[in-house]
C-alpha cells in the first residue's frame, strides 16, 4: 500500500492502516521525544499526545503538497515543546560567555558513535540547554523562531545554545577519550 | 565565527539524528503508548461519560444506604424503648403476685376477678373497653384496695395488662391469671407473624440480657418456633425465612461492549468495533428459599443500551460525481463509509450543490452523529448462596443463564454536510438493522450482592454482575460477536 493510500485509511479511521502508519514512523516519531526529555516516561507521554494529534488531524494533511514525515516530525516537536512548558521547567538566563573550548574532532572515534549514544547525550543536558540544541541544530530554527517558540529572549536561546554545545563537546572528548 | 567553530558538531548530531539508522530497540516506543493514544481518539469520551455515570451512582447508593442504616437505627431504638415498657410490665405482673399473697382474703378474691374479667375479654378477641363492667370493676378494686389499705400494685399492673393486649402485643398471652401462660391456639394464629416473629427476637435478646431466661413459657406458645435455626433465619432475612416466594424488583445502571472475539474471520470491511455502550437494566421476579443457605431466583428482565458517537470525513470532490436531477439542479453523490456496531454501513447520498463553485480536490466535509440503540427482553433464572450472614445485613453470590432476545436494534444518523463552513444539507435517518442480528442469544452472569433488612417484609439490595453471551450474536456464522456486560442493580425484595 503506498503511503498516500495509508494516509487515506487512517483518515477513514481503519484500525490496521493506523497500525501500520505507526509501525512506518514510530522511530522517528520516539527518536525526537527522547531527544527532548531526560526520561522515557515523558518521551512516551509526548508521543502519546502527538499520536492523537497526528491521527486526529491527519485529515488536514494533503500527501500531495507536502511529506508526510516532515509534517508529523512538526507535530511531535510541538508536542514535546508543550509538554516541557507544562512541566514549567526554568531555562537558564545567564548571559555568553566568551571562552570557547574548539572542538578537536576526531574523525575515526566519531564515525563510532551511535545514534542511540548521541541522543543519550543530548537527553542528559539540562532541559535549557537540550531544548534549544534541538531545535535550532537538529530542526533548523533560528533563535527569533526559538525564542518566540519558548517564551524567552533571542539572547538567552543563544547562551543555552552555546551551553549545549560546550556541554556536548566535554562530553564527545570523554567519549571519544575512553575510547 | 563561533557558528564555524561548531559547525562540524552540528553537522554531526544532525546528520545522524534527523533520520535515526534502525540500530536495535533504543528509539522503539512500548506498545502500549499508540493503544492509549488510539483509545484517546476513539473511546475516551464515551468512558469519561460512563465513569462519570457510575460516580453519580455510587454517591446515590452510599447516601440511599446510609439513609436507610439511619432510619433503622432509630427503628431499633424505639423497640428497645418499647421493651423496657414491656420489661417493666413484667416485673409489675410479679410484684403484683407477691402482693395478692399477702393481702387479705376478700381483697384476693376481688383482684382476681378483675383480671379474670379482663383476660375473658382479651380471650374472646373483644377489646378491653367493651368488657362488660371492666371500668366499674377497677375502680371497685381501687376503692377496695384504698380501704384495706394497700397500694394498688395488683391492679394498676392488670390495667396495664390489659392495655397492652389491646395493641396485641404478640407476647402478651403468655402471662394468664393463674401465673402460667395463655396457650388459646386460635388467638395464636390470629397474631400477624411477621410482627410476632420480629418482636419475640427482640424481646428473646432483651430477656437474655437481663437474665430472664428463666421463663420457658414466654416463647413457646407463640407459632413460630424460636430454635436456634429460626432466629439465624430471622437475623439474617426474615423475608426468606418464609418457603413463600418473594417478589423482587431490581433496578439499575450497566455497561455494555459488544467484543468481537474472531477478528481474522472478520470481512475486509468490518474492522474491530469495541465502543463501550452505557444503559439501564431492571428484573422483575421471585426468590425462592431452597433451604438456609440456598435460593432460586427467576423471572423476566428488560435492558436497554445505547452508543453515541460523531464521525467526521472530509471527501475530495470529485466532478465527475456531480449529476443533474430531474429538476435540473446540480446534485452531488456522496458516499459514506460508517462504523456502526454491525460493521461498515454504507450509504450514498445525493447533495444539492446548486451554484457553487467547488473544484475537484476541494474539500466536502461530512459530520455524522450516530446513535445506536438495543433494547433487550429476557427470562432468567439463577441461584444465590448465601456466605455471609450478619443481622440485617447478608451476602450472597449469584450465577445464572438468561434467554435473550433483541426487540429492537435500532441506529438513528444524523448527517450534516459542509463546505467551506457552510452547512450544505442535513439528513436525518432513523432506521432498524434488527433483521443483521440473530435474535435470540443466551446470556450467563455471575455475581455478588447483598441484602439489608429494611423491615420484617422489605429487603433493599445491591448486586453487581458481569455477563456474557455464550453464542454469538451475530448472523454470518463466521463472525462472532459476543455482548460483555457489566452492571449494578439496586433490588427490592417484597413479601406479601
Amino acid at each position: 500500500m503506498t503511503e498516500k493510500e495509508l494516509i487515506k485509511q487512517v483518515v477513514k479511521k481503519r484500525r490496521k492502516a493506523q497500525e501500520e502508519l505507526f509501525e512506518r514512523y514510530k522511530r522517528l516519531w520516539y527518536s525526537i521525544c527522547l531527544r527532548y526529555h531526560s526520561n522515557t516516561d515523558d518521551a512516551n507521554d509526548a508521543l502519546q499526545n502527538a499520536l492523537v494529534n497526528i491521527f486526529t488531524k491527519i485529515k488536514q494533511f494533503d500527501p500531495d503538497k507536502g511529506n508526510f514525515g516532515s509534517w508529523s516530525s512538526r507535530i511531535v516537536v510541538n508536542e514535546n515543546l508543550l509538554l516541557i512548558r507544562k512541566r514549567s521547567r526554568a531555562f537558564v538566563t545567564d548571559e555568553l560567555n566568551d571562552e570557547i573550548h574548539v572542538y578537536d574532532e576526531s574523525e575515526s572515534a566519531l564515525d563510532r558513535l551511535s545514534a542511540k549514544e548521541l541522543t543519550k547525550l543530548i537527553s542528559q543536558m539540562p532541559d535549557g540547554y537540550r531544548t534549544v540544541f534541538n531545535l535550532y541544530v537538529i530542526e533548523g530554527f533560528t533563535h527569533v523562531e526559538i525564542a518566540e517558540m519558548l517564551g524567552i529572549s533571542v539572547g538567552t536561546s543563544k547562551s543555552q545554545l552555546y551551553k549545549a554545545r560546550t556541554h556536548l563537546q566535554e562530553k564527545l572528548e570523554l567519549l571519544i577519550g575512553q575510547g | 565565527m563561533e557558528e564555524n567553530k561548531y559547525s562540524e558538531l552540528d553537522k554531526l548530531f544532525r546528520s545522524r539524528l534527523v533520520n535515526p539508522s534502525d540500530d536495535g530497540d533504543w528509539n522503539v516506543p512500548p506498545g502500549e503508548v499508540f493503544d492509549a493514544a488510539l483509545d484517546e481518539i476513539n473511546g475516551g469520551n464515551s468512558r469519561r461519560r460512563f465513569l462519570l455515570f457510575l460516580w453519580i451512582s455510587l454517591a446515590g447508593l452510599i447516601l440511599t444506604i446510609s439513609a436507610l442504616i439511619c432510619w433503622n437505627i432509630r427503628t431499633l431504638g424505639s423497640i428497645d424503648q418499647k421493651m423496657d415498657e414491656i420489661l417493666a410490665a413484667q416485673q409489675g405482673e410479679v410484684a403484683s403476685q407477691t402482693t395478692e399473697e399477702r393481702l387479705p382474703e376478700e381483697n384476693t378474691s376481688e383482684v382476681n376477678e378483675i383480671e379474670v374479667q379482663n383476660e375473658s375479654a382479651n380471650n374472646n378477641g373483644a377489646p378491653a373497653t367493651e368488657t362488660s363492667g371492666g371500668g366499674n370493676s377497677i375502680d371497685h378494686s381501687q376503692k377496695a384496695n384504698s380501704e384495706a389499705g394497700q397500694t394498688p400494685t395488683a391492679n394498676i399492673a392488670a390495667i396495664d395488662n390489659k392495655d397492652n393486649r389491646n395493641k396485641e402485643e404478640p407476647f402478651w398471652p403468655i402471662i394468664g391469671p393463674d401465673g402460667q401462660y395463655d396457650s388459646d391456639p386460635a388467638e395464636q394464629e390470629n397474631l400477624p407473624v411477621t410482627t410476632a416473629a420480629s418482636d419475640s427476637i427482640e424481646a428473646f435478646a432483651g430477656l437474655q440480657s437481663i437474665g430472664l431466661l428463666g421463663f420457658p413459657y414466654f416463647f413457646d406458645p407463640l407459632p413460630y418456633s424460636i430454635d436456634q435455626n429460626s432466629i439465624e433465619h430471622n437475623e439474617r432475612d426474615s423475608i426468606v425465612e418464609s418457603k413463600k416466594p418473594a417478589v423482587l424488583f431490581a433496578f439499575g445502571p450497566s455497561l455494555s461492549t459488544l467484543n468481537m472475539i474472531s477478528d481474522d474471520a472478520l470481512p475486509a470491511s468490518l474492522t474491530k468495533y469495541d465502543k463501550w455502550y452505557s444503559g439501564y437494566q431492571m428484573q422483575l421476579g421471585l426468590v425462592q428459599k431452597l433451604n438456609k443457605k440456598w435460593d432460586a431466583v427467576y423471572g423476566i428482565e428488560y435492558q436497554r443500551f445505547t452508543n453515541q458517537s460523531e464521525f467526521r470525513e472530509e471527501h475530495s470532490y470529485v466532478k465527475a460525481n456531480e449529476v443533474t436531477n430531474n429538476q435540473g439542479e446540480q446534485e452531488y453523490m456522496l458516499n459514506l463509509d460508517l462504523l456502526t456496531p454491525i460493521g461498515i454501513h454504507s450509504e450514498n447520498m445525493m447533495v444539492p450543490v446548486g451554484n457553487n463553485s467547488i473544484s475537484d480536490r476541494e474539500e466536502i466535509v461530512h459530520i455524522t452523529d450516530m446513535k445506536n440503540r438495543f433494547d433487550v427482553a429476557g427470562l432468567h433464572a439463577g441461584l444465590r448462596y448465601h456466605f455471609i450472614e450478619r443481622k440485617a445485613l447478608n451476602f450472597y453470590v449469584n450465577g445464572g443463564l438468561a434467554a435473550n432476545y433483541f426487540l429492537s436494534v435500532n441506529e438513528q444518523m444524523s448527517t450534516k454536510l459542509y463546505y467551506e463552513n457552510r452547512m450544505l444539507k442535513e439528513f436525518v435517518a432513523d432506521y432498524s438493522t434488527k433483521g443483521q442480528l440473530g435474535n435470540l442469544f443466551v446470556r450467563g452472569n455471575l455475581g455478588l450482592g447483598m441484602d439489608y433488612r429494611l423491615t420484617s417484609h422489605l429487603n433493599l439490595g445491591l448486586n453487581i454482575t458481569g455477563a456474557s453471551s455464550l453464542n454469538s450474536i451475530q448472523k454470518p456464522s463466521s463472525v462472532k460477536l459476543h455482548v460483555r456486560q457489566a452492571g449494578a442493580l439496586f433490588s427490592a425484595t417484597y413479601r406479601f
